[in-house]
């Protein structure tokens, strides 16, 4: 019997509708509160002591404990936080790295982490180990996947 | 930004090797010319390898598998949704499908089963895990 689900997702592009396909949870709004209508433009905000605005999060699809769930953000925002900002420079296999190993080490093996701003996906997932979210205009999905031992013809290595 | 592919080995505990496979897109599709007429669009994709751990056999199997999913569908998770469940079929489980413009991946593969290419303009990450 296989405990994993399936289910596929599709980032939007610009000004595009994001597609909420809710497993489980239900949407989740976290972090500062944004004003949803009209762009919000702040210009630098050198004269209220420095303080940064909080990444907005939002998820569009989970199966995965609250707990799990914040880290991810927690993480996510901390490394976008640490990337070049003007211009803004996205570096997706950094962050898709940061998160999975964050995962792998604090959870056990396997995660899997897909980072961008324009990508569709069909993944099966190990039950509670499926998030979806998106940090800004930034797109993120986790999932974990079982971990069978196959000592089978795989076992081999490759070199490049 | 960087189009390369970067492979690690990582040091497994029992059980089958598993490989950490990276992925980083950000093509832009050139701006001049038309878009071709749907007739035209049938005279297949150009695919160009990007990075590998997958045998010729089966590479050759999911680029035309990725070509028919691109004349089937047209969203991107339709397309990854394609391939992934013909490979589940044709090799068994558990395959997962990456398809778009903009994406960076980190990912934990089983031996030989890695494969990441362009189709056109999008990339495909196409891995066995689980």
């Amino acid at each position: 019997m296989r405990e994993q689900e399936e289910g596929g997702l599709q980032a939007a592009g610009r000004r595009g509708g994001v597609v909420r396909a809710l497993l489980g949870l239900g949407a989740i709004a976290e972090g500062a509160a944004a004003a949803e209508g009209g762009l919000p433009r702040k210009a630098g905000a050198g004269d209220g002591g420095g303080e940064e605005r909080k990444a907005v999060v939002r998820v569009v699809a989970a199966d995965m404990p609250p707990a799990l769930q914040r880290r991810a953000f927690r993480c996510a925002r901390d490394e976008l936080a640490g990337m070049p900002r003007s211009p803004r420079r996205l570096e997706p296999k950094r962050l898709a790295l940061a998160l999975k190993k964050e995962f792998d080490t604090a959870y056990g093996p396997a995660w899997h982490c897909i980072v961008g701003t324009s990508f569709g996906s069909y993944v099966t997932h190990a039950r509670g180990g499926f998030l979806y979210f998106s940090v800004d205009k930034v797109y993120i999905l986790l999932f974990r996947t079982a971990v069978e031992p196959q000592p089978h013809c795989e076992d081999q290595t490759v070199s490049s | 930004m960087s189009d390369e592919a970067t492979r690690r080995l990582a040091g497994g505990g029992g059980g089958g090797a598993a490989l950490r496979a990276s992925s980083d897109v950000d093509r832009k599709p050139a701006a001049a010319g038309s878009p071709p007429p749907g007739a035209a669009a049938a005279a297949g994709h150009k695919i160009q390898l990007k990075s590998a751990d997958m045998k010729e056999e089966m590479r050759q199997e999911a680029f035309d598998i990725a070509r028919v999913a691109f004349e089937k569908h047209t969203m991107e998770k339709d397309i990854a949704e394609y391939i992934k469940k013909e490979f589940d079929k044709n090799h068994g489980p558990t395959w997962h499908c990456i398809v778009g413009r903009n994406f960076g991946s980190y990912v934990t593969h089983e031996t030989n089963y890695f494969v990441y290419f362009y189709i056109d303009s999008k990339a495909v990450l196409l891995f066995k895990s689980g």
